[in-house]
């Protein structure tokens, strides 16, 4: 912190700030900014800890698909059903993190400091979730396969058919939830706010619409609980496809969308 | 180089900041005053792309903000010291900010050396850090892309007179080999021996802006009386440009035998009449935001 030392480790560094053209870049790559949103939903003890939560939800819901009920039910399918469906309760909150803590750590101020576009870092932070949620679901389908093969029954040849299915569906549910949550936090951008929201707004939501006769009809295009159902059930049709598209336009597109909008005009303090 | 033209921020009817521009210029350091709550972080963050004028502008080397290309490698910003990751390390704070930024993790190093956090304060935590560890985490952010212009709002809250005094240094020799400096303050013994440049803000309005060393010799001479109205009188009758200032002392802009003859004209007893010095600027500071903060 002596003078020395200022001039020592300023050696190497160019003594007068260089013209604006020698140090013309193109702006951090995407791909740049993606693996920068990675390393910070695990670099920090919380992070670290949830995403090992995941991971032990996961192994721990491997042993109860092996070993508690009927041995009929010991399918892939139906393993899968299980590790992927409690897996998926805990991720979105390491995506929520990784949207709120900017504004209740308020990092959010060098964030965009450093990237002043927005959208570009939002869009990064989209991106890292969504790897995360692939890794997670083949983390799954990794755990259900061991599951299936150790539990003791042969799996029938139809049944391994059927690991086409159960590896888009688990994808496809591990993003769903992914997303959504990253959706809410987006939209609430206060971590305990959007993680409550992601709870229990869908399950509300779900109770809304099995109390009121007049929604039944709409439920399944709305609900992301039995969408989520459906896909880990195994038995979709171009109609359950058709209603998880729904699904996905409004608890992930829309919300999205609506963060966005709202953070192009927001103040950052 | 710096721009600010006319900045103004409403928040529905209250003005945060109202008409406000100066320019900062390559070489130079400029120090932003004025008390808590003024509207100097609501500029720096208008500045840096952050908050959205209601009207006006600002550019840094030439461009808005947030047209800046690599904003990093050009302007080093430090807008808040406490706004970091509490979870995250020192050396892991810089880390991700040399990744964003596209300059070598090994920068890092030097930047650590530089802003005085050893290796075990490195490895530590930055919610185990002191508010003046924080502060000099935070320069080192901004000096990590080597740019040309530096931002810092408050950079001397928490850092004992050592570190005052490093920063000050510091600052200098960024300043020195033609970089632009702005740095905001409530204090004015803070930036007064290093600022080239005064801006002293109140309320959300330029109060005074000029040269330090024009400010210092232009405060005007300080007097006192028996009579305050009668001084008044005697100092209007001379057309002599004064103000009273909320201790009842007057401040005047003439050399001290004229405020002499005028009491002497007025038969006015004088009980103080002092020349402008060193400890003017910050009696002028306190004069010109003290009331407006009592008022507001």
């Amino acid at each position: 912190m002596s003078e020395k030392i200022l001039f020592t480790s300023e050696a190497g560094r160019s003594t007068v700030p260089a013209p604006a053209l020698a140090r013309r870049r193109t702006s951090a790559g995407f791909g740049r900014l993606v693996r920068i949103e990675l390393r910070k939903s695990v670099d920090t003890r919380a992070g670290r800890w949830l995403l090992a939560g995941v991971a032990i939800i996961g192994v721990a819901m491997t042993f109860v698909a092996m070993f508690t009920g009927d041995p009929d039910d010991h399918t892939f399918p139906r393993s899968a059903s299980s590790i992927q469906g409690a897996m998926a309760v805990l991720l979105p909150i390491v995506s929520i993190l990784l949207v709120t803590s900017e504004w209740s750590q308020r990092t959010a101020l060098q964030t965009f400091v450093l990237t002043p576009r927005r959208g570009r870092v939002i869009a990064a932070k989209l991106a890292a979730g969504a790897a995360l949620a692939v890794a997670v679901a083949v983390l799954g389908i990794v755990l259900s396969a061991l599951a299936t093969q150790l539990a003791g029954t042969h799996p029938t040849v139809g049944e391994w058919r059927q690991a086409g299915v159960v590896l888009v569906a688990s994808v496809s549910v591990q993003l769903l939830s992914q997303l959504s949550g990253m959706g809410f936090g987006l939209l609430l951008l206060h971590s305990p706010a959007a993680i409550v929201a992601n709870f229990v707004i869908p399950i509300a939501w779900a109770a809304l619409g099995g109390g009121i006769a007049a929604l039944h009809g709409v439920q399944p295009w709305l609900d992301p609980a039995k969408a989520t159902e459906n896909l880990l059930g195994g038995h979709m049709n171009a109609h359950r496809w058709a209603q998880v598209g729904v699904v996905v336009l409004v608890w992930v597109v829309a919300l999205i969308a609506a963060g966005l909008i709202r953070l192009r005009r927001k103040d950052i303090s | 180089m710096i721009v600010i033209d006319r900045l103004t921020k409403r928040y529905g009817a209250a003005a945060a900041v109202s008409d406000v521009s100066f320019t900062c210029r390559p070489g130079t350091v400029t120090g932003f005053l004025g008390p808590n709550g003024a509207g100097k972080s609501t500029t720096l963050r208008m500045l840096c792309g952050l908050a959205a004028p209601t009207s006006g502008t600002a550019s840094v080397l030439g461009v808005p903000f947030r047209d800046l290309d690599q904003p990093g490698r050009r302007v080093g910003v430090l807008l808040d010291a406490s706004a970091q990751h509490p979870g995250r390390t020192g050396r892991e704070t810089l880390t991700l900010a040399a990744d964003t930024i596209g300059v070598e993790r090994r920068e890092v190093e030097g930047i650590l050396t530089l802003v005085g956090l050893d290796a075990a304060a490195a490895r530590r935590r930055v919610g185990r850090y002191s508010l003046g560890m924080r502060q000099r985490l935070g320069i080192g952010m901004a000096l990590l892309g080597d740019p040309q212009v530096l931002i810092l709002d408050e950079p001397a809250n928490g850092l004992d007179p050592a570190g005052i005094h490093w920063m000050r240094e510091l600052l200098r020799r960024f300043a020195d080999r033609g970089g632009t400096v702005l740095l905001s303050s409530h204090l004015l013994g803070e930036v007064q021996a290093v600022a080239d440049q005064l801006v002293i803000i109140a309320g959300g309005r330029i109060a005074v802006r000029g040269g330090t060393a024009d400010l210092l010799s232009t405060t005007g001479v300080q007097a006192r009386a028996t009579d305050a109205e009668a001084l008044t009188r005697a100092l209007t009758a001379a057309g002599l440009r004064h103000r009273r200032r909320g201790d009842g002392r007057f401040v005047v802009d003439a050399p001290a035998e004229s405020v002499a003859r005028a009491a002497l004209a007025h038969r006015v007893v004088l009980l103080e009449l002092r020349e402008p010095d060193a400890a003017g600027l910050e009696e002028l500071f306190l004069s010109l935001t003290s009331p407006a903060e009592r008022v507001a």
